[in-house]
């Protein structure tokens, strides 16, 4: 292999020599440390390699053995060189091809971000472009101490950044920490809230830990009643509201209720069937615009599209802004069909243990179920009420009461 | 008369050779081959190639040839020191002078 490369690199010909003495030849030549390779017989002479540079001494050894030679190919970059010597554009890009590649290698054209969870990547980079942080800045003005405590006075809920240069990606890691809201109930606010139904039920429990009380143990209430008040009120000797302090109400409700469940589907669906007309489309593009090569706009009435991309990137770590990609547009024709009984059952009682478990998650336990699946002429649906014992309540703000005017004690003592 | 001197040397040479653990190559002026299988020969410390078709190679040493039997030779490579006959070898002999 090494061999044959620097073979290549060197340049050497493909000879033919016939007549005369081939042996003596083939003598004087390893005599005068001509090397030779590839030696075959072929015919009436020989065939035989030899370095390009060698071929200018042998004229004494062609005398004496009395052999002609007739030069067959010319092999090696000498020659190619040679050959595609007028192509200036050629050489000119053998050139700047690295040295683009340098260029390029000069600028962050990825930006990774792990760890995040509550905060999307769109969110984090829309916020880094702002702080002069995009894919394409020079990779010498990347500072990742500064990135590093940016992001973290911006989002409070991320408690560690660290942001790396791996080539040309700009690599940032975060951990999100889950910040308890600081519990301010300690100061008296300015305007009271109050705990809200969001539903009408019955009242299972209820524990207040600050507010008033406005309902029972047992109370039926309707959506939108004040359940806990966050006017509490200030009461004298005689059991006379004096004023009011302002809370935000805090409490722990639950509460029976029932609720109507209903989920309908068509009992038919349009499926598209590909008619197995397609059209592809290549491009070549950036991260903002893309070049297509081919027809965009294949001239199906209804047709699906699928792209493929594939970024260019000669390294682990090393990104090019460009990618290239093949869109396939096929064309179909959508078709009526029914769901079978098996199926529409199923996504049915998908549907509704998705529901269920929605429930569940805040808290909520189903204590009766009679949802059924009825079906219609061109309809299926599932249907019928939960009985459910779980939270209830919304904090929301409310009307700051004000004290009664207190009649003047003269006055009451008088009446 | 001749001969017999010829004789002698060869076998001092040869004696000597035995007795110095001097590689015999380089004392005796003998070929060293190297044979792989069927398919190559690898022939050091020669004097040149006497005669060379597809179906025999007949190479001069110091003292006598060798000379290497088979079908689809070819010289992979040729140099003043060392050569490689590669094809399919059937035979191989020593002719002495």
């Amino acid at each position: 292999m090494l061999t044959t490369a620097l073979r290549y690199l060197g340049g050497y010909v493909l000879l033919r020599a016939e007549g005369g003495s081939p042996e003596r030849f083939l003598n004087l030549c390893s005599y005068r440390e001509i090397v030779l390779w590839d030696v075959k017989p072929a015919g009436n002479a020989y065939e035989m390699k030899m370095w390009v540079r060698d071929v200018k001494r042998l004229a004494p050894v062609l005398r004496k053995s009395g052999v002609r030679i007739r030069i067959q190919k010319r092999i090696g970059l000498p020659f190619f060189l040679h050959r595609y010597r007028k192509r200036k554009v050629f050489f000119a890009g053998l050139f700047l091809a690295p040295v683009l590649i340098g260029i390029l290698s000069l600028f962050v054209w990825n930006i990774q971000i792990t760890g995040n969870l509550h905060q999307t990547t769109e969110t984090l980079l829309e916020f880094l472009e702002t702080e002069g942080v995009y894919s394409g800045m020079p990779v010498s003005q990347v500072d990742c101490e500064k990135i590093g405590e940016e992001i973290r006075r911006e989002f409070p809920d991320i408690i560690w950044v660290s942001a790396s240069l791996e080539g040309s990606r700009l690599h940032v890691q975060v951990k999100e920490g889950l910040l308890e809201e600081e519990p301010g109930a300690q100061e008296e606010p300015e305007a009271p809230t109050d705990i809200v139904a969001e539903y009408a039920g019955t009242i299972a429990s209820i524990v207040t830990r600050s507010g008033t009380p406005l309902v029972q143990e047992g109370d039926a209430f309707e959506a939108g009643d004040v359940l806990v008040s966050g006017n509490v009120a200030v009461t004298n000797d005689m059991e006379e509201i004096t004023g009011y302090q302002y809370q935000n109400a805090d409490a722990d409700i639950q509460a029976y209720t029932e609720r109507s469940y209903e989920d309908t589907m068509s009992l038919t669906r349009m499926v598209p069937v590909r008619t197995g007309k397609k059209r592809a489309a290549l491009w070549l593009g950036t991260e903002k615009s893309r070049f297509f090569l081919g027809i965009r706009h294949p001239g199906f009435d209804q047709y699906v599209v699928s792209t493929r991309e594939k970024r260019l990137q000669p390294g682990e770590n090393f990104f090019l802004p460009f990618s290239v990609g093949i869109l396939i547009a096929e064309e179909v024709r959508y078709e009526e069909q029914e769901w079978s009984r098996e199926e529409y059952r199923q996504i049915l009682t998908e549907t509704f243990e998705r529901e269920c478990q929605n429930l569940e998650k805040k808290g909520v336990q189903i204590l009766q179920n009679n949802v059924k699946i009825y079906k219609e002429k061109s309809s299926v649906s599932a249907r019928g009420t939960l009985s459910l014992l779980g939270p209830v309540g919304t904090s929301q703000s409310a009307q700051k009461l004000q004290a009664p005017q207190a009649a003047e004690p003269g006055i009451q003592e008088g009446n | 008369m001749k001969r017999s001197r010829e004789k002698e040397s060869g076998t001092l040479r040869t004696r000597m050779a035995q007795a110095t653990d001097l590689p015999k190559d380089v004392v005796l002026g003998v070929p060293v081959i190297t044979i792989t299988g069927s398919l190559e020969v690898s022939v050091e410390n020669y004097r040149g190639i006497l005669d060379y078709t597809k179906e025999q190679i007949r190479i001069l040493c110091r003292k006598g040839e060798v000379r290497i039997l088979g079908r689809d030779l070819e010289i992979a490579y040729y140099t003043n020191t060392d050569m490689k006959i590669t094809g399919y070898i059937r035979k191989l002999e020593f002719t002495h002078p």
